[in-house]
C-alpha cells in the first residue's frame, strides 16, 4: 500500500448461506472486515466477524440494581423515618 | 451449500406464497408508499370525530365536575373504571405476543407482533385517561407523584394499590413504547432507503435514528430486544394483578377475593387477543397482507382465546362456589342476588358476561371454526363485549347495594358525557391506529425476513425434496451397513 492509500473491497451477497462461509474465509485469509450490512439479523454473524459481545446486559443489570435500591430506600425512608 | 435452517414439515408455513426477501419489503411497504384509500379517509375522519366528541365530554366533566357522569353516592365507580380496566386488559395481548412469545421462540408472533404492540400502546393511552379525569380536580394530578413537597410533607400512600397502579401503568407504557419503537427502527430505515421525496427521506431518516443495518447494530438490537422482553414478561402478569388489587384489597362483597390477580390476567389476555383478531382481520384484508397474517396465525390466536376464556370461566365458577361455600351472608348476597339473579336490576349483565366469555369461546374447540374468518371476527366482538361486561358486573353489581339498604342505589345508567368519554377513547385509539397503519410498516419486515427461509411456503416446499432425498440416502446407507 504505497503512499498510505487504503484499499477496500466491497462484496455483495444475496443469500446469507453464501455470506457466512465468505466472511469466515476472508477473515481466515487475513483480511480485516470493516463491516457487514444486512437487512435482517443473521444469527451468529457477529461471532463469525469476531465482534465483541455487547455489555448492554451488564449495564442493564447495574441500572436495575440502582433503581431498585433507590426505590426501596425511598419507600423505607418515607414510611419509617418521615412519618410525623 | 449447506442449509442453515430447518423446520419440520408438520408446521404450517408462516409466510404464504412465492416470496423472496425483496417481495417481502414490497408487500409490506407498498401501503405506506401509496395514497391512502377512500376507506382509510372515512375511517380516519370518523375516528377524529369520535375523539373530538370525547374531548368535549371531558371538557364538560372538568368544567362542571364528576356530577356530569351519572355516578351517585353509592356508585362512585361506574363506566369510567370499567373502561379503564377494559382498555388496560386489551393491551396485554401485545405484550404477551412481543415478550413471552419471543422468549418461548414462537415463530408465528412475527406476523402480528408489530400491530399488537401498537395496539398495546394506544390501549394504554386510552386506559390512562379514565383515572386521570376521574380525579375531578385534574390539575391536582401531580399529587400522585412521590416527591418531597410543602404539603406536610404529605407523601403518597405506598400501601395503596391505586398508587401502584400509577407506577404499573406508567412503567408498562414506557417499556411497551421502547419495545415497539426499537423494533421499528430497522423497518423505518427500509422505508427511508426507498423514499423518493425529500420530505419522506427526512421524516423517516429522523425516525430511523441513523440505522444502517450493520452487524454491530443488529447485535445490539437483538440484545436490547431480549432485555426488554425480560422486562415486559413480569409486566404482563404484574400490571393486571395490580389493577385487580384495586378491588381485591377492599372489603366490598364481590371484590374481597384472592383469586382476582390470576383471574384478571387471564381475562386481560383473553380480551387482548380478541382485539388483536378484530384489528388483524381488517388490516390483513385492507392492506392485502393475507400472506403474512395467515389462517395459521388466526388459528393460533383462537387457541389462546379458548384457553384463556376457559380459565376465566373457571374463575367465575370458583368465585361463585366460594361465595356459597364461604357462608358469608354479604358475599353470598352479592353473588346470588345482585349478580346471578336474572331478575335483579343488573342480573342481565351477569348472564351476558357468562354467555360471551365462557359459553361462546367454546366454539373454538372446533378446528374448522378456528380457521373461519367470519366466525373469528364475530367472536372477537362478542368477547370484547363480554369482557367489558365482566368489569361492569364486578364494579357496579358489587357497589350498588352496600351494607346500608337505605343507601341502595336506584338504577344507575350512564349519562351521555360518560358514554361520550368512552367513545372518545375509541376515537383516540382508532385515530392512532389509522395513522400507524398508514405511516409505519404494520408487519415487522426484518423479522419476517429472518424466518422466511425456515417458515416460508416456497422454502418449505423445497425442503420436502431434500427431506425425501436424505431419507432415501439414509435408508440405503443403513441397509448397506446391515449387510
Amino acid at each position: 500500500m504505497a503512499g498510505g492509500i487504503k484499499k477496500f473491497v466491497v462484496g455483495s451477497f444475496d443469500d446469507e448461506a453464501v455470506l457466512f462461509p465468505a466472511v469466515k474465509n476472508v477473515r481466515k485469509a487475513g483480511y480485516k472486515i470493516h463491516d457487514v450490512f444486512t437487512p435482517f439479523p443473521v444469527h451468529g454473524l457477529d461471532h463469525a466477524m469476531g465482534l465483541r459481545e455487547t455489555s448492554l446486559h451488564t449495564a442493564g443489570f447495574i441500572y436495575a440494581i440502582t433503581g431498585t435500591t433507590t426505590a426501596l430506600s425511598g419507600i423505607s425512608y418515607i414510611l419509617v423515618h418521615d412519618c410525623h | 451449500m449447506s442449509l442453515l435452517k430447518y423446520e419440520s414439515q408438520l408446521r404450517e408455513p408462516l409466510v404464504d406464497g412465492d416470496k423472496d426477501y425483496h417481495q417481502v419489503t414490497e408487500d409490506i411497504v407498498r401501503p405506506i408508499e401509496m395514497k391512502p384509500s377512500r376507506l382509510w379517509y372515512i375511517g380516519f375522519y370518523i375516528s377524529v370525530a369520535l375523539l373530538l366528541f370525547g374531548v368535549y365530554s371531558i371538557y364538560r366533566e372538568v368544567t362542571y365536575g364528576i356530577g356530569q357522569w351519572n355516578l351517585n353516592k353509592t356508585i362512585g365507580w361506574g363506566w369510567d373504571i370499567t373502561n379503564f380496566v377494559w382498555w388496560v386488559g386489551i393491551g396485554h395481548a401485545g405484550t404477551l405476543i412481543s415478550a413471552i412469545l419471543l422468549l418461548f421462540r414462537q415463530g408465528w408472533r412475527t406476523g402480528v407482533n408489530r400491530a399488537a404492540e401498537a395496539m398495546t400502546i394506544f390501549a394504554v393511552m386510552c386506559a390512562g385517561q379514565f383515572p386521570i379525569w376521574h380525579m375531578g380536580r385534574v390539575w391536582m394530578a401531580f399529587f400522585v407523584l412521590p416527591y418531597p413537597n410543602s404539603r406536610g410533607p404529605l407523601w403518597v400512600n405506598f400501601n395503596s394499590p391505586l398508587l401502584w397502579d400509577v407506577f404499573a401503568i406508567s412503567t408498562y407504557f414506557t417499556v411497551s413504547l421502547l419495545f415497539w419503537y426499537s423494533g421499528l427502527l430497522p423497518d423505518l430505515a427500509t422505508v427511508r432507503d426507498r423514499a423518493k421525496t425529500k420530505f419522506r427521506k427526512m421524516f423517516y431518516g429522523v425516525a430511523a435514528f441513523g440505522w444502517t443495518g450493520s452487524t454491530k447494530h443488529w447485535q445490539r438490537h437483538e440484545s436490547l430486544s431480549l432485555v426488554l422482553a425480560g422486562l415486559s414478561t413480569p409486566l404482563v402478569l404484574s400490571v393486571h394483578t395490580i389493577v385487580s388489587f384495586d378491588f381485591a384489597t377492599s372489603i366490598v362483597p364481590g371484590w374481597h377475593t384472592t383469586i382476582f390477580p390470576p383471574y384478571f390476567v387471564a381475562g386481560a389476555v383473553f380480551s387482548g387477543f380478541a382485539m388483536v383478531q378484530t384489528l388483524m382481520i381488517v388490516v390483513r384484508k385492507v392492506l392485502n397482507l393475507q400472506d403474512y397474517i395467515t389462517l395459521g396465525h388466526i388459528e393460533a390466536m383462537n387457541k389462546v382465546i379458548v384457553l384463556t376464556g376457559s380459565i376465566v370461566g373457571c374463575a367465575y365458577l370458583t368465585e361463585l362456589f366460594i361465595a356459597w361455600y364461604g357462608q358469608n351472608p354479604y358475599e353470598w348476597y352479592a353473588f346470588s342476588q345482585n349478580r346471578a339473579n336474572l331478575f335483579s336490576p343488573y342480573g342481565w349483565s351477569y348472564w351476558l358476561m357468562m354467555f360471551c366469555n365462557v359459553v361462546s369461546p367454546q366454539l373454538f374447540w372446533s378446528r374448522k371454526l378456528r380457521r373461519n374468518i367470519t366466525v373469528t371476527f364475530f367472536m372477537s366482538i362478542i368477547v370484547n363485549i363480554g369482557m367489558w361486561f365482566e368489569r361492569f358486573v364486578i364494579i357496579v353489581t358489587s357497589v350498588y347495594r352496600d351494607y346500608l339498604p337505605s343507601s341502595w342505589s336506584t338504577y344507575y345508567s350512564p349519562s351521555i358525557w360518560e358514554i361520550g368519554f368512552y367513545l372518545g377513547t375509541f376515537g383516540l385509539f382508532f385515530t392512532c391506529f389509522f395513522l400507524f397503519a398508514k405511516y409505519f410498516p404494520v408487519i415487522a419486515i426484518a423479522e419476517i425476513k429472518s424466518i422466511l427461509k425456515t417458515s416460508g411456503e416456497n422454502y418449505k416446499a423445497k425442503m420436502t425434496d431434500i427431506e425425501k432425498e436424505d431419507a432415501e440416502k439414509f435408508y440405503v446407507a443403513e441397509v448397506e451397513h446391515a449387510h
